[in-house]
């Protein structure tokens, strides 16, 4: 039994030599590593150290160089629309002006999924509800979008991302604008529910104590080029993080383990 | 739940009052102009044929102008519509990118070089495809998800026509300044014979429907439209290609008429018409009909002479517009 399991551990995402490069800039240079299902990836890094640029190239909006694998597929043999389907990106931000609302925003994840000019079904439907009950916005599922407090849009946002239901869920600080009871609740559904067999997540956070909580594994990126790749049993060190997030922190013990001050 | 329900039950309300708004009005229209014909008898010509001069009337001039003033105002409240997507931005209208400009001057020129009047149509429709071309390669090739430059563009550019056009206005005999006025305020009595326009609105439709359910993707952002499986490059083309060819129509075959592609999609959001499935029939079914009883003001208010239509469209969409801007939503 136990080496079946072990037989379907699963590449979701694989780099080869992968190069970001803004404003002339070197980000990440080289970057070989794989996320496999079952884990859940946190990317740390000081601002403009290409955390978001590297979530744009994976989900193919942003230009790199080298290669990427979205489950044993170069991610630019892709159709668009099949490569919706396994891979999902919550943007750091949105952008509307047009009226909306709440259920039709979170209904707009299916479109992968959908024929072309399908309307949606009851069973979309369904699974929507389901989706903002997740994240505590059913009570608002008719509310114009732009009456939404910002914490209220970033739920509506992710529920749109369980929605669309990816094989992989990028998101790229999601917790922007959440109350602290909505981080941890967040984070808790986001690792439940994509951090799970034939399922990774992978996201972007400010916060080390939140970082360390969720994540099975780490990316370290210096801006410069330089980057650390491994579990956060072996990178969620007071030295490394404070070598790589140019900070000097301070590591507390408590009954519940470490706690990282600055 | 249930709401949302109704929410659906709702467009397909906005599509049949709509199209029973267009009916109504494509009859009034028919019903009166400058000669007192009665209803009854306006319904016999439409059907029955004979050389009185009534019939003449009803068949040759008043059907096909209605027509032509319905595939006009249709043509351009869908391509403000298609517009305001492109742009993101609600206050998007047809001629926001120089087109009505850019085909002013080309037809300003040619009736100050003394042209024939067939010349000018075709004239008009180049210089307003010029205009496009011109601020898509100024404006279009922007990386990021970025509309402003292409806005920016097409109002530089529509503002360097403008000035053309006032330079051909103040080297122009007197003799032809009331033509040339006439041309840029936009009015239908050359638009006799409607089938092209109808078939540019017939086109522009089917075609913008096919990218309907994509359209309601984008209104979160082409970013946003790429992550869920758009390809919001040739999209974005797309939209550009069928926006524009339709404003070209619309301005080459009835010069610049104001405000109805600006403010029957925007509108029609406002009511809650969101679904572009919907928005974009609705469109231009409502387009369709205010144009057609504005130029029925337009051929009656003080018959036997005609006011330019655009007059009239802008007379009422302005106090429309500014009570939108203070009383609707705010951006």
């Amino acid at each position: 039994m136990v080496t079946q399991v072990w037989s379907k551990i699963l590449n979701i995402i694989e780099t080869k030599n992968l190069n970001i490069i803004r404003r002339n800039k070197i980000l990440i240079k080289n970057l070989t590593f794989s996320i496999k299902d079952n884990q859940c990836w946190v990317v740390l890094g000081r601002n403009g150290s290409g955390k978001s640029s590297f979530l744009k190239a994976m989900a193919g909006l942003d230009p790199y160089l080298g290669e990427i694998f979205l489950v044993k597929r170069n991610i630019e043999e892709y159709p668009v629309k099949n490569r919706a389907q396994k891979l999902g990106l919550l943007l750091q931000q949105s952008a509307f002006n047009f009226q909306s609302t709440v259920l039709e925003m979170t209904l707009s994840g299916g479109f992968p999924h959908q024929q072309t000019w399908g309307f949606e079904s009851q069973d979309d439907l369904d699974r929507a509800i389901k989706s903002l009950k997740k994240v505590e916005m059913s009570d608002l599922i008719n509310e114009k979008i732009e009456s939404l407090s910002g914490g209220e849009l970033r739920r509506v946002e992710i529920s749109r991302l369980l929605h669309q239901n990816p094989v992989i869920a990028m998101l790229d600080e999601p917790l922007n604008n959440l109350d602290l009871n909505h981080q941890i609740k967040i984070l808790a559904l986001l690792r439940d529910k994509f951090c799970s067999e034939g399922k990774s997540l992978l996201i972007t956070l400010h916060d080390i104590n939140l970082t360390l909580k969720v994540a099975t594994h780490l990316l370290l990126l210096k801006g410069n080029g330089e980057w650390i790749a491994g579990q956060v049993e072996l990178l969620g060190r007071r030295k490394i993080l404070s070598e790589y997030l140019d900070c000097k922190i301070i590591e507390h013990q408590t009954q519940n383990g470490s706690l990282f001050t600055i | 739940m249930i709401e949302y329900r109704k929410k659906k039950s709702r467009h397909y309300f906005f599509l049949i009052l709509s199209f029973i708004l267009l009916i109504i009005s494509l009859l009034i229209s028919i019903f009166f102009g400058s000669a007192v014909i009665p209803p009854v008898d306006v319904i016999y010509f439409l059907f029955t044929d004979n050389a009185s001069i009534e019939n003449k009337i009803i068949d040759e001039v008043r059907l096909p102008r209605t027509l032509s003033a319905f595939a006009v105002g249709g043509v351009l409240a869908l391509a403000g519509a298609l517009m305001q997507v492109l742009l993101r931005n609600p206050l998007g209208d047809p001629y926001i990118l120089g087109v009505s400009g850019g085909a002013a001057t080309a037809s300003l020129v040619g009736m100050l070089l003394g042209l024939n009047a067939l010349w000018l149509t075709p004239l008009a429709f180049g210089g307003a495809l010029f205009s496009i071309l011109l601020v898509f390669y100024l404006g279009g090739q922007n990386e990021n998800d970025n509309s402003n430059r292409l806005l920016l563009s097409g109002v530089i550019v529509a503002a360097g026509w403008g000035s053309l056009i006032s330079l051909v206005l103040s080297i122009a005999p007197p003799m032809q300044l009331p033509g040339m006025i006439f041309w840029l305020i936009g009015d239908l009595s050359d638009a006799l014979s409607p089938w092209v326009t109808m078939f540019v609105l017939t086109f522009g439709l089917i075609g913008s429907i096919i990218l309907a359910p994509k359209l309601n993707i984008a209104i979160y952002g082409f970013q946003q439209a790429a992550v869920l499986g758009i390809e919001h490059r040739k999209l974005q083309f797309q939209l550009y290609f069928l926006a524009s060819i339709l404003s070209a129509a619309a301005v080459s075959i009835a010069g610049s008429i104001g405000f109805i592609g600006l403010i029957v999609p925007h509108f029609i959001r406002l009511l809650g018409c969101t679904d572009h499935r919907t928005l974009l029939p609705v469109s231009v079914f409502s387009g369709g009909s205010l144009l057609v009883l504005a130029d029925t003001m337009a051929r009656t208010v003080i018959s036997p002479m005609q006011l330019p239509v655009g007059i009239i469209t802008a007379l009422i969409g302005i106090p429309i517009f500014l009570w939108l801007l203070k009383f609707g939503v705010k951006y």
